[in-house]
């Protein structure tokens, strides 16, 4: 990236954060794509993944007077948006288990489970997992953070992640070999879809 | 050094497909540069949710302690007591005021026999920080109402903060207060998705369904959806077969309609 690239996103970070809406929409359309995979590879439904990625877009434009060019615009936004959109679906997750009591009976879950109507992708067993391995997972292997940038947006230790990771990648592998030998072969069971 | 699940394991296309339901690009984007525009001058550092009660909330509690020893003087106790009971009511008459940040601030209406001829409790003078606005006036029912902007934004900084039954209640208070306002209009469908979400349908199909039954708004298709998923939670696949068809007419060019035709086909 030569310096005036840099220079020129310096500048529109400096014009968003006073509050242009076009700088604003330029920075949040750059990390837009990138805000939407994660949250959709971490939220357990549409409208989740849909607030969160609200909240991520919404938190780095409140960054923007911070941004100094020393990473391109899109790794900075992409470090902060991922860690609030992890924030945002850790604390809709809490609040989700602290509601479940509350939450009355219907024929149909009020946010229906995605992988009811997705092809089984990788996704679906990815959800299968603990939330602690599937985030490791989703931000080392999908979006290519290290494993000292997943320690730090965990707020864990690196040796933790690494464990996470080793641990999930293998029941991962277990659940789908699983489902090959059990079910019905990919091919059918996507045609079926 | 991690093992990269490489071979059987691609990660690649994660989070690329789009997820039944979610909001377009577009609409996502206007919510959040809507959210971002409701923070005139405060986007590049704004301050936890706080901020919007604290700039009201200080002069409400200011001419409460006054009026409270007002009350006090006026029912002309003993000057020896005086002093004890002023402190005790504004103790008790604080939290209050904070209680009902929810709901419009109303002040008592004084005694007509109220009028303080003495200086005002030692609490109140040592105030150091200047009220950022002026002090109410004690007149009779004052009612201090935060505008829809504000109200708005409180929504969001309560959302944004996790905190989703303060939002819920934050956007009714809007819809309550200033039910023709374009916020109030647009905080349907947020108490839509809100409902949705804390399980109630119901609630949630009241919300869509008036937002929808108002002329006007960029929002509609997110309600129509919304609307949708509503009936579909209140296990009602007639009504949802003739909305999903009905959106379908309207907007089958939208980024919905992939998988609502999908939805359709499998209730049919």
């Amino acid at each position: 990236m030569s310096t005036d690239e840099r220079t020129a996103d310096v500048q529109l970070a400096q014009r968003a954060a006073a509050g242009e809406r076009a700088a604003q929409a330029a920075v949040a359309r750059r990390i837009l794509s990138r805000v939407r995979r994660i949250a959709r590879s971490l939220a357990t439904s549409a409208a989740d993944a849909d607030d969160a990625a609200q909240q991520a877009l919404l938190e780095v434009l409140r960054s923007c007077h911070s941004f100094r060019g020393d990473a391109t615009l899109e790794q900075w936004a992409g470090r902060i948006a991922n860690r609030a959109a992890l924030r945002h679906l850790t604390r809709e997750r809490k609040q989700q288990t602290a509601s479940a009591d509350e939450v009355p009976q219907h024929a149909a879950p009020p946010h229906p489970q995605l992988s009811d109507e997705l092809p089984r992708d990788l996704r679906a067993y990815l959800h299968a997992l603990p939330e602690a391995q599937r985030t490791a997972i989703v931000l080392h292997h999908a979006f290519g953070h290290s494993l000292d940038e997943v320690a730090s947006m965990t707020e864990v230790s690196r040796n933790t992640v690494k464990g996470r990771l080793r641990l999930g990648v293998a029941a991962l592998r277990k659940l789908v070999r699983r489902e090959q030998r059990i079910g019905a072969p990919a091919d059918d069971a996507e045609g079926s879809r | 050094m991690t093992d990269a699940p490489q071979d059987d394991l691609d990660f690649s296309a994660l989070g690329t497909m789009p997820l039944p339901g979610e909001l377009d690009d577009e609409a996502l984007l206007a919510n959040v540069l809507d959210a971002a525009a409701g923070d005139p001058g405060e986007i590049v550092a704004l301050p936890p949710a706080q901020s919007t009660a604290s700039a009201w909330v200080r002069p409400a509690v200011v001419a409460l302690t006054l009026l409270a020893a007002a009350v006090v003087l006026a029912w002309a106790l003993p000057s020896s007591v005086w002093t004890f009971e002023t402190a005790t009511d504004v103790e008790s008459l604080a939290p209050d005021v904070h209680d009902d940040v929810d709901d419009d601030v109303v002040v008592p209406t004084p005694p007509p026999r109220a009028t303080p001829q003495v200086e005002p409790p030692r609490e109140v003078e040592a105030s150091p920080e200047p009220a950022p606005e002026p002090e109410p006036d004690p007149a009779p029912r004052t009612k201090a109402r935060v505008s829809p902007e504000n109200q708005l934004r409180a929504a969001q900084d309560a959302f944004a903060a996790g905190d989703r039954r303060a939002a819920l209640a934050r956007y009714r208070q809007l819809v309550r207060q200033h039910p023709r306002s374009e916020q109030a209009h647009v905080a349907k469908v947020s108490i839509g998705r809100l409902e949705l979400k804390a399980g109630h349908p119901k609630a949630a199909l009241r919300s869509f369904d008036a937002y929808l039954d108002a002329k006007g708004g960029s929002m509609r298709r997110e309600a129509a959806v919304g609307r949708i998923e509503a009936l579909r939670a209140l296990g009602r696949p007639n009504d949802e077969r003739a909305a999903i068809e009905a959106f379908l007419r309207s907007h089958g060019d939208s980024a919905y309609a992939g998988r609502l035709e999908r939805r359709l086909e499998s209730l049919q």
